[in-house]
């Protein structure tokens, strides 16, 4: 019997490293965008959004990888694997919007796709955006992870009031710098929060896999 | 004098009629205040200080003082009146006192969100007097609501957390600073585009959205607490 169990469990963690590889792997192209993004002048926009392309396809790849075969095989694991996604998700939405803050200050239209991820990343904080089926719901929406993002919120709320507080300042004192003191904080007040509630479901530490 | 013999029956009937004092004490004084400053303006405009010889410019500055120091006798007075002995700041008693005291942080919530309103719908209309005294009092108000809405009360004494912050509380804390996190990114959202149009009206526009994030949780709370049967 025990033998049949440690069976389990090695092909259990065989499937959560097969699937946080590819994700893993998709987060790094991410990354390797923005930093290309930043370094390199903007006639290599194009290339940056091909990464961005494929970090995508391999998410999808990733959550592919799961069938609903082995989620029902492995529940404990299937579980752990989806909140663990969804933490790197918001980091990855968060990271994609990061450098478009500077840009808000910067230009009079405010560049849509970082706008888009922002607004995105703080939908999925409210409301796990992914909760499409029962299954998942299930997942990422139990007791605790509500507690953590009530917390994660009640931050951000206190955040986004000490903001307004220093954009009153910044318009009274210096109307000039007012564009950049607003754009820093939407983007603090909606990275706060995510990044208050990827560190809370870190530190709860729930996790079944490595 | 502190009479020690008293039952905690007795004291919780105490502490509801001095509640029910302490605020139409308040509302007199509130009202009193209105009914000086509408005298002193109408008394202003017909001339009658002219008449007994009063320079109005040292009046309107002097009038002011005389208002904080009313408002100031009021406040030793309320703290030497309704002083809370110590057998009643227990945890113990305030368990049992509880549908008293959540209904006293109601009504300070209620008339802190009146007050920080009104002060605000004050400090925006007046363009031309907006000073760095008057802003600072708005926003020190209006953040001390939404701390008071989104921490409680508990994190002034040991006691009262011990015994006010149970489950109930804490949710609809949540909820209402999770009402008030959205208004405060839509408010922020709508001053960048106010920027962008009308710069001139940023300095109050964002004083208008931090009363709007301050003061509709802290109602949505007072509206929870009623709703879920507090109502005492």
């Amino acid at each position: 019997m025990t033998g049949e169990f440690e069976r389990e469990d090695a092909e259990a963690e065989r499937l959560v490293r097969i699937s946080f590889f590819w994700q893993w792997l998709g987060l790094g192209l991410l990354i390797a965008g923005q930093v290309l993004r930043f370094v390199l002048p903007d006639e290599y926009i194009p290339a940056e959004c091909v990464l961005v392309l494929i970090a995508v396809g391999i998410t999808f790849y990733s959550i592919s990888k799961v069938t609903d075969a082995d989620a029902a095989a492995y529940p404990r694991q299937h579980r752990d694997v989806q909140q663990k996604r969804f933490r790197v998700s918001l980091v990855a939405m968060l990271m994609l919007g990061s450098f478009g803050a500077g840009e808000l200050a910067r230009l009079p239209v405010p560049p849509a796709l970082d706008l888009v991820m922002l607004w995105y990343g703080l939908t999925m904080l409210l409301v796990p955006a992914f909760c499409f089926t029962y299954g998942v719901k299930r997942d990422l929406d139990e007791e605790i992870n509500r507690i953590l993002r009530t917390k994660a919120l009640r931050l951000g709320y206190v955040t986004l009031l000490l903001v307004l507080v220093a954009v009153a300042v910044v318009a009274a004192i210096r109307p000039a710098a007012l564009m950049i003191a607003l754009a820093w904080g939407l983007f603090a007040g909606i990275a706060v929060p995510i990044l208050a509630y990827v560190v809370l479901d870190w530190l709860s530490d729930r996790g079944e896999t490595p | 004098m502190e009479r020690v013999d008293l039952t905690d029956e007795e004291r919780i009937a105490r502490s509801k009629r001095r509640f029910r004092e302490s605020m139409i004490v308040s509302l007199l004084v509130g009202v009193s205040v209105v009914v000086l400053t509408v005298l002193y303006k109408s008394a202003e405009q017909r001339g009658i200080f002219e008449q007994f010889g009063v320079n109005t410019a040292q009046a309107d500055k002097a009038f002011p003082w005389f208002l904080i120091g009313l408002l100031g006798v009021f406040a030793i007075f309320a703290l030497i009146r309704y002083w809370v002995p110590k057998a009643e700041r227990r945890p113990e008693f305030l368990r049992k006192n509880l549908d008293t005291i959540h209904a006293q942080w109601r009504w300070v919530t209620l008339i802190l969100s009146g007050v920080a309103v009104l002060n605000t719908i004050n400090f925006v209309t007046k363009v031309e007097d907006q000073d760095t005294a008057s802003a600072g009092s708005v926003i020190f108000m209006l953040l001390t609501l939404a701390l008071l809405v989104s921490f409680g009360p508990g994190c002034i004494s040991k006691s009262y957390r011990e015994a006010l912050n149970d489950e109930l509380m804490r949710t609809q804390r949540a909820k209402a600073a999770r009402l008030g996190y959205l208004l405060a990114m839509l408010g922020a959202a709508v001053l960048y585009v106010v920027n962008l149009k009308r710069p001139e009206l940023a300095g109050s526009a964002t004083v208008v959205v931090l009363c709007a994030a301050s003061a509709i949780p802290s109602l949505y709370f007072v509206l929870l607490e009623w709703v879920s049967g507090r109502e005492n």
